[in-house]
Formats: C-alpha cells, sequence, structure tokens
C-alpha cells in the first residue's frame, strides 16, 4: 500500500506542498469522487445569491437544520474563512439521473418518506459519500499540519438525521447528533458550486423538482476541502 | 395552486461564462412566455432600473396583520439588496387588474377570485424562474407580489418558517413581494410608461432575477 506523505509533516512551516496536496486529491478520488481538481482558494466563488436559492422560494429544508439558511454562516464569514485559506480540493461525486432525477422523487424528499424504488435512500447515501469524503480529506489533512476547512453538498440532516424528529444541532445545547460526519453545504455557504463546476471543465446540469431522468444526462454532488499551511 | 405540472423545455448544462447572445435570446423567449400566461406587459429590464424605496418597506413593516418568513422578510445574517445587486438581467411583469381592486397589503385576501388572482402572479414568476434556472442562468430569483402567507396560508395561526426548526408548509411556493424587498414597483412601471393602476389599488406582478 502506498505510504501516507502527509503523515509526516515534521519538516514543513508553509503553504501546502504539492505533493501532499495531490495525495489528498487522488484520496479524493480513491474514496469515491468521479473527479477531483486542486484550486487556489481565490477560484472558490462566494456568492450573496446562492444563499438566498435556499430561501426564496424556501427549500423544504430552510429553517429545519443548523446548516441551512438562515441559519448556519454568514456570507461575510464565509469569505473571511475562504480568504484564510490557499488552496481547494475541489471535487464531484457522480449520481445517475435515474436516481437524483428519478420520477416523485421530489415529493419523497419533501415529504421524508422512502420511495419504493428505493431512490430516496440511494440518493441519501451519495450525500453521505460526499460528507465522508469531506471529512476524510480533513483528517488527513490536519493529521499533516494543514489548517483543513470542509464542505459538503445539501442538508446533512435528512440524510445523517432521517429519523430523527428535529436537528438537535439547532434545537438543542447538546449540539449536533453526527459531529464527526456532518458539515456546511458549499450552497448554504453561499459558494457558488455550479459554475465552479464549469470554470473547472465539469458539466453540470441544474437539476430540480420538475426534471425527470431522461431530461439531464447525469448528476453531480459537490464538496470541497479549504487548506492552508501553519507553522508547525 | 401554483401548476404542478410544469416540465423544463430545455435543460442546458451550467456554462462557465454566460453567452450575452444566448441571453438576449432567452430574456426574449422568457417575456413572450409571460404574456401568453397572462401578464399584461412584461420587459426585460436592468439590475439599474430596479427602484427601491424607503417607503414601500415601512408600508409592508407597519403592516402586522399576518406576519410571515416573507412579510416583511426576516433573514437576519443575509442581505437581499446585496443579492440583487448582483444581477445584471431581469424580467419585470404587470398582471391586469380591475380599478376596483382593492390593496390588501399584507392580507388577509378573502374574495377567492381576488386571493387567485396574486397565486397567479407567482405562477408566473414561478414558471420564468425555473424555466431560466434549467436554462443554466441557476441563481435565477423571482419575488411576487403579496405576503405569501396570506396567498397560500391563509387558514395557517402562525407561518410556520418563523417558528424555530420548523419549515415552510409550502416549499418551493410562496416568495417574498417586491414590496417586501423594498421594491417600489409602482415607479419602476411608471418608468416603462405602463398603465398604473389607481393609488388605492394594487400593483400585482412580479420581478425575476435571471442573470
Amino acid at each position: 500500500m502506498k505510504s501516507d506523505p502527509a503523515v509526516n509533516a515534521s519538516t514543513r512551516k508553509h503553504a501546502p506542498g504539492h505533493e501532499h496536496v495531490e495525495f489528498l486529491r487522488k484520496t479524493a478520488l480513491v474514496r469515491g469522487a468521479e473527479d477531483a481538481v486542486i484550486i487556489s482558494a481565490s477560484d472558490v466563488i462566494v456568492d450573496p445569491r446562492v444563499r438566498f436559492k435556499c430561501m426564496i422560494p424556501k427549500c423544504y429544508m430552510s429553517g429545519g437544520c443548523a446548516h441551512c439558511p438562515p441559519h448556519g454562516l454568514s456570507v461575510a464569514d464565509v469569505r473571511e474563512i475562504v480568504a484564510e485559506h490557499e488552496l481547494g480540493i475541489f471535487f464531484r461525486v457522480r449520481v445517475d439521473s435515474r436516481v437524483i432525477a428519478a420520477r416523485d422523487i421530489h415529493e419523497a424528499i419533501e415529504q421524508g418518506i422512502a420511495d419504493p424504488g428505493g431512490n430516496l435512500m440511494n440518493l441519501g447515501g451519495h450525500y453521505i459519500l460526499v460528507f465522508t469524503i469531506v471529512k476524510i480529506l480533513e483528517k488527513h489533512a490536519r493529521q499533516a499540519g494543514y489548517a483543513a476547512y470542509g464542505f459538503g453538498a445539501g442538508n446533512c440532516r435528512d440524510p445523517l438525521c432521517f429519523l430523527q424528529p428535529a436537528c438537535q444541532g439547532l434545537m438543542s445545547q447538546k449540539g449536533c447528533r453526527n459531529p464527526d460526519l456532518s458539515a456546511y453545504s458549499m450552497e448554504s455557504c453561499g459558494m457558488d458550486a455550479y459554475t465552479m463546476a464549469a470554470r473547472v471543465g465539469w458539466d453540470h446540469y441544474p437539476i430540480g423538482g420538475s426534471c425527470e431522468p431522461d431530461t439531464v444526462p447525469r448528476g453531480s454532488l459537490m464538496g470541497i476541502v479549504l487548506l492552508s499551511g501553519r507553522s508547525q | 395552486m401554483i401548476t404542478p405540472t410544469f416540465k423544463p423545455e430545455v435543460v442546458r448544462c451550467v456554462p462557465a461564462h454566460v453567452d450575452f447572445a444566448q441571453l438576449a435570446s432567452d430574456l426574449a423567449d422568457l417575456r413572450e412566455k409571460a404574456l401568453a400566461k397572462g401578464a399584461g406587459a412584461c420587459e426585460r429590464i436592468k439590475r439599474t432600473d430596479v427602484l427601491f424605496s424607503p417607503d414601500v418597506l415601512k408600508q409592508v413593516a407597519a403592516d402586522k396583520r399576518l406576519p410571515s418568513a416573507h412579510w416583511p422578510i426576516e433573514y437576519p445574517i443575509d442581505d437581499l439588496n446585496a443579492a440583487i445587486d448582483a444581477y445584471e438581467w431581469a424580467l419585470f411583469f404587470q398582471l391586469p387588474i380591475e380599478p376596483e381592486f382593492p390593496d390588501y397589503g399584507g392580507g388577509p385576501i378573502d374574495p377567492p377570485e381576488h386571493r387567485q388572482r396574486y397565486i397567479k402572479t407567482h405562477e408566473i414568476v414561478s414558471f420564468l424562474e425555473s424555466s431560466a434556472f434549467y436554462m443554466g442562468y441557476h441563481l435565477a430569483i423571482g419575488l411576487a407580489s403579496g405576503n405569501c402567507r396570506a396567498v397560500f396560508c391563509p387558514e395557517e395561526k402562525r407561518c410556520p418558517a418563523t417558528i424555530k426548526g420548523r419549515t415552510c408548509i409550502r416549499p418551493n411556493m410562496g416568495r417574498p413581494s417586491m414590496a417586501a424587498a423594498g421594491i417600489d414597483a409602482r415607479a419602476m412601471a411608471r418608468t416603462l410608461n405602463w398603465e398604473i393602476p389607481a393609488n388605492n389599488a394594487p400593483f400585482l406582478g412580479g420581478l425575476v432575477m435571471i442573470h
């Protein structure tokens, strides 16, 4: 098995080195991402319009999860976080359009009722994969001495707390039930993942409740882990 | 209620950079469709043609009959004006009304036929916004007329979306009004030489920021 160059961080003090960042990029691919690229943090697009897409009209989860608008991080907070980092591992997980744009899946998502075809659970598994890759990359990066801040896709409440009556992170002092896996999504933080995907050459199609499998060639869920060096 | 059978005619890959010839063509196409769906007037406008008025915002804030997440707009850490500033092009439309049509403000809107007119503005906004989204203008956002609680949830004792931890019970339907965003639709219509409703009648219409 190939050794992890990120483990021995004793000699590094500054920006993430190419070898380490490339290791993280490849790790994303090994763990299930279809594509992963290294981008400059300055290529992360933070746009106030993106959070409003969660609120106008209201998404079924808006207000129901601590990580989703109108809660979560403000655009100003996110810009500050991005500015504190140098690079990002930006990745996407492929989702078959027969799953992500399955007929009636939108109703199943909004009503929180599993559909007979199993597409809701299948899609939830893809979201969990994105969160998992984010957490694996964060862990590797931190072990190597870097600062890392990861963002997933969608809301975390549905895939991680599907059977729970409410988001504990929002409604209780106990905090999140799944702090080791949950994360803000790119879109909940105002990151324009769609345009970012297009600018790295990925084909990304807008998928909403009116889509059907034959109207979109493919689906994607995207995540990013921001990285910066830090003194040892 | 809003037509549940909307199907996008076009689903385009999101572009790295928008082609302005394509955008102009799409705006013209969407304008025609808004007119076909019942708008009395519809024009493509620039962001700089969107007019704000603090007086409009004050009227909304003072009307506390049916408070909702969108009347007045309650998004403490987000700035809708900053978001609107980020667009360049929009579609603005007006729905014709009779001179005696009363201004319901934030509601309630009791006569079903009048409530239906407000629903119609949401329906056209929804159609334009969804169509633009699938055309690759994925940040398109629409504002309609009236308080969404009065339009879609008149039977609710409280707007569920204003309760911590609760969510909108009619997601993807209710949008804020132009008035709740502080937009002076009447002044914009005047600039376009549209027929303006009498002062005691509301301006029914919508604004869809496309790109």
